[in-house]
């Protein structure tokens, strides 16, 4: 078992940290900024969706200046290549006029990498992120190149009702931990937003986490108990998500087509162990499964025919979920 | 103390609460069931519908209710762990009991575990019993006070004939009446003389009324009431009677007894009938006519069945008016039987009651023995039934009272006529009647069938017999031999007689 140096009450305090800072450029978005942290702390990378202008982009360049963390930004757009994500071997010469191969790193090699607007570019493109994603690592012309921990992708897209978009392979999109929606901003937040971008108010921004801190928070996060029955309640949850299982809902079985994946399961309970530190506990209990299950599910449930033409929000079908398995705790 | 320690003690104390909280339960709902099948077996008990003794029912009942609520609890028993998650979610403590429980017994312990074990030891002190292993009030407390207030009620409340709540020397006593009601009702179809038609139904509702009794499905009220009723009836059409002579006489006796002809009460209506009957034997002699005659058998009829009415009716008020028990005067003691007029005698001395004089047949006069009062006539109170047909013996136990005096009775002798025409002429009054079965062989006759034909019957038995039976292979051949020797020395027989 690896020793951490933190505290296990250090998570709290830091994430506190953290959402004071944000809180001097981004105005509101609070839930946005904890399921990132719990992103960061489990290792996992973000899909944040919503229309333009709510600051998704503007949330995630801070939240990479509050850590001291690399930051690169891809513009993804239609005529985007994977080379230019990942990198390419140009020909270079030396001293003496020998001409070799020297690999040009991509913005991929970053720690924090904003993907704006993924879903502009086309799927194949959109695919070279699947290996840094899952493995954080790189693979150019039969070469691996390891990137650097601690990695995250905070990916944002518009709603693929837009113009001009492509939707994420289903591959792909299973491989972001939480897919958070950026709501628009209460009427008292707008008023905020505007004394703070239309007058002159410079926020010195601090750097609140190093890269070190942060690994030792995952490795702690790692660490904090979870009782069987509750990862059965996880696993239930996961489970009522399939159309074929005998737990699914009514919902389910109209209009889902493909459940839940097990990557479902393990971000279910590390975002339960990052939530349980969070408020101060030691141990997962089922209030932060519950918590954690929209932002992991609403992108791992694909709709059939059915449930698309009739608009169902994946949001109540996993509130559904929630309810029938909660409701048989008790039994 | 170290945390393991104190969390090993802690979740020892939690067990042995959880574990008297199980039993306190098993205990509830055994008596939850038990009050539950008490109700209506008390009920039942009380309706006299079964017949059995309260203690003995009960505890079993108890047994089964409490095995019934160990075996229900075995079924639903939860493990430990099971139950530390459900206090884990009834008092919102977040699965820490249940996730230190399941850690404690994980050999490795991380940072995280210790502090969570820590976290669960200080829950489980500030918890108190109360709040981990609340009183839940549920329908079978709320069924076990209802069924307790029923059972306190219950016991109040008679749902059965009075006679059969009280002591078991006063059901006896019910008992009693109603065979003697049925003797008597028994011996009506021996009388040729049967009642007047406005009264001869009156049978029939004393038959019912035994068998009801019989049926235990009547109590000592009901059966007053009736008698009173049948009473009523029989005082009533003496009374029709009674005018009827006296329009044939076209005379009146007296102004006093003709008021008390009016209200018709028993002992005005005796002396008027004794007037009546003198006046008759001073007009007529011995020349009574056929109507008048007809008329004082039916008031002869009408005064045994008052007499029986009237006696039924002091045993009846002897029954209730000793609380259930027997009291010295009680009839029954005395043994007293439908028609015994022994021990009305005494009843007579005290309280004049219409008779009719030395009527023929009539079994009133003075203290001549009468029909229970016969050796071998009494009522059996085992049996039931009358004893008849044992002459020469001791008399017969009464009915109800075990065996009878010791005290020999006068041998029975046949009424004697004292010159009173009604019974020269034998109109008037039943005779005693006896009823004997006697068994004696068959008439012994020829047969038509000839010895032969019956030994063939015999050996065609024989020979399924043999096949039937297990009987060894060695002796069936001996017991064939024996039987067709039999037949072999007769057919010679036969053969030589026919030479």
């Amino acid at each position: 078992m690896t020793a951490t140096n933190e505290k296990p009450e250090m998570v709290k305090e830091h994430f506190e940290s953290i959402s004071r800072e944000l809180a001097k450029v981004i105005v509101g978005q609070k839930a946005l900024i904890k399921n990132l942290f719990i992103c960061l702390l489990c290792g996992g990378h973000a899909l944040i969706e919503g229309v333009p202008g709510l600051g998704k982009t503007l949330t995630v360049k801070t939240l990479s200046r509050i850590l001291d963390l690399k930051y690169s930004r891809i513009q993804f757009t239609p005529d985007l290549m994977p080379a230019d994500i990942l990198g390419t071997n140009i020909v270079n010469q030396d001293d003496k006029g020998n001409r070799y191969f020297e690999f040009y790193r991509g913005p991929i090699f970053g720690q924090v990498i904003l993907a704006d607007e993924i879903n502009r570019a086309s799927p194949k493109t959109q695919s070279a992120l699947l290996e840094a994603m899952q493995e954080e690592r790189v693979t150019v012309f039969g070469t691996e190149y390891l990137l650097e921990p601690p990695f995250i992708v905070l990916a944002t897209q518009n709603p693929l009702e837009m113009e001009g978009t492509y939707p994420l392979p289903e591959a792909q999109i299973d491989r972001f931990f939480f897919k958070l929606k950026v709501e628009y901003p209460t009427p008292g937040e707008l008023s905020e937003i505007l004394e703070k971008t239309t007058e002159n108010y410079q926020p010195e921004l601090k750097t609140i986490l190093h890269a070190e801190q942060i690994l030792d928070m995952k490795r702690m996060v790692k660490q904090v108990p979870i009782a069987s029955h509750v990862k059965e309640y996880a696993i239930r949850i996961v489970l009522a998500t399939h159309p074929t299982n005998e737990v699914a809902v009514e919902k389910t079985k109209q209009f889902v087509r493909y459940g839940a994946s097990p990557r479902a399961v393990q971000a279910l309970v590390m975002a339960g162990k990052v939530l349980a530190l969070l408020k101060g506990r030691y141990n997962v209990a089922f209030e932060d499964i519950r918590e954690a299950a929209k932002p992991t599910l609403r992108h791992r449930i694909i709709m059939n025919l059915k449930g698309e033409a009739e608009g169902i929000d994946v949001d109540d079908i996993v509130e559904e979920i929630l309810v029938k398995i909660s409701g048989e705790l008790g039994k | 103390m170290l945390t393991e320690e104190l969390y090993q003690s802690r979740i020892a104390a939690l067990r042995r609460a959880l574990f008297r909280k199980r039993v306190m339960k098993i205990a509830l709902d055994g008596l939850y069931y038990f009050s539950l099948a008490c109700v209506p077996v008390l009920v039942l008990q009380k309706l006299a519908l079964f017949s059995f003794k309260g203690y003995p029912a009960y505890a079993f009942l108890l047994g089964l209710a409490v095995l019934l609520s160990l075996l229900q609890h075995m079924y639903r028993m939860r493990s430990f762990r099971r139950e530390l998650i459900a206090i884990d979610i009834r008092l919102d403590l977040k699965e820490r009991l249940s996730t230190a429980h399941e850690y404690h017994q994980k050999p490795e312990a991380s940072q995280l575990e210790k502090l969570l074990k820590q976290e669960a030891v200080d829950l489980l002190a500030d918890l108190r019993k109360q709040t981990i292993l609340p009183v839940v009030w549920g329908r079978r407390h709320i069924g076990l006070a209802a069924a307790a207030i029923l059972l306190a009620i219950l016991p109040f409340i008679d749902l059965k004939p009075l006679v059969w709540s009280s002591a078991d020397q006063n059901k006896e006593n019910l008992e009693l009446i109603g065979l003697k009601i049925s003797q008597y009702v028994r011996q009506q179809p021996n009388d040729k003389k049967r009642p007047e038609p406005d009264t001869h139904a009156i049978p029939q509702q004393l038959q019912d009324l035994a068998r009801e009794i019989e049926k235990k499905t009547v109590h000592t009220e009901k059966v007053r009431e009736a008698v009173q009723r049948m009473l009523s009836d029989v005082e009533q059409e003496q009374s029709k009677i009674l005018e009827r002579l006296q329009s044939e006489l076209n005379e009146r006796v007296t102004e006093d007894a003709q008021a008390s002809a009016a209200v018709s009460t028993g002992r005005g209506t005796a002396g008027i009938m004794d007037q009546l009957v003198k006046k008759i034997h001073e007009k007529y002699g011995d020349q009574i006519p056929g109507a008048l005659s007809k008329d004082i058998v039916a008031l002869d009829q009408n005064r045994r069945l008052e007499d029986f009415l009237n006696e039924t009716a002091q045993n009846l008020k002897s029954i209730s008016g000793n609380g259930g028990k027997p009291g010295g005067k009680s009839k029954t003691e005395k043994g007293v039987v439908a028609g015994d007029r022994e021990t009305n005698q005494t009843e007579d001395e005290a309280k004049p009651r219409s008779r009719l004089p030395e009527v023929q047949g009539s079994k009133n006069a003075g203290n001549k023995p009468l029909k229970g009062d016969l050796p071998g006539q009494g009522i059996d109170p085992k049996e039931g039934r009358s004893g008849e047909g044992r002459p020469g013996k001791e008399p017969a136990a009464l009915a109800g009272r075990g065996k009878g005096s010791d005290e020999k009775k006068e041998p029975y002798t046949l009424p004697v006529s004292k010159g009173n025409i009604f019974k020269d002429q034998g109109i008037a009054g039943p005779a005693e009647s006896y009823n004997a079965n006697v068994r004696s062989l068959t008439k012994i006759t020829r047969t038509t069938a000839t010895e032969s034909q019956i030994l063939r019957t015999y050996q065609q038995e024989l020979e399924e017999t043999l096949l039937k039976e297990e009987i060894p292979v060695s002796y069936r051949n001996y017991i064939k031999k024996y039987f067709l020797n039999i037949g072999l020395r007769k057919e010679e027989k036969e053969n030589d007689s026919d030479q």
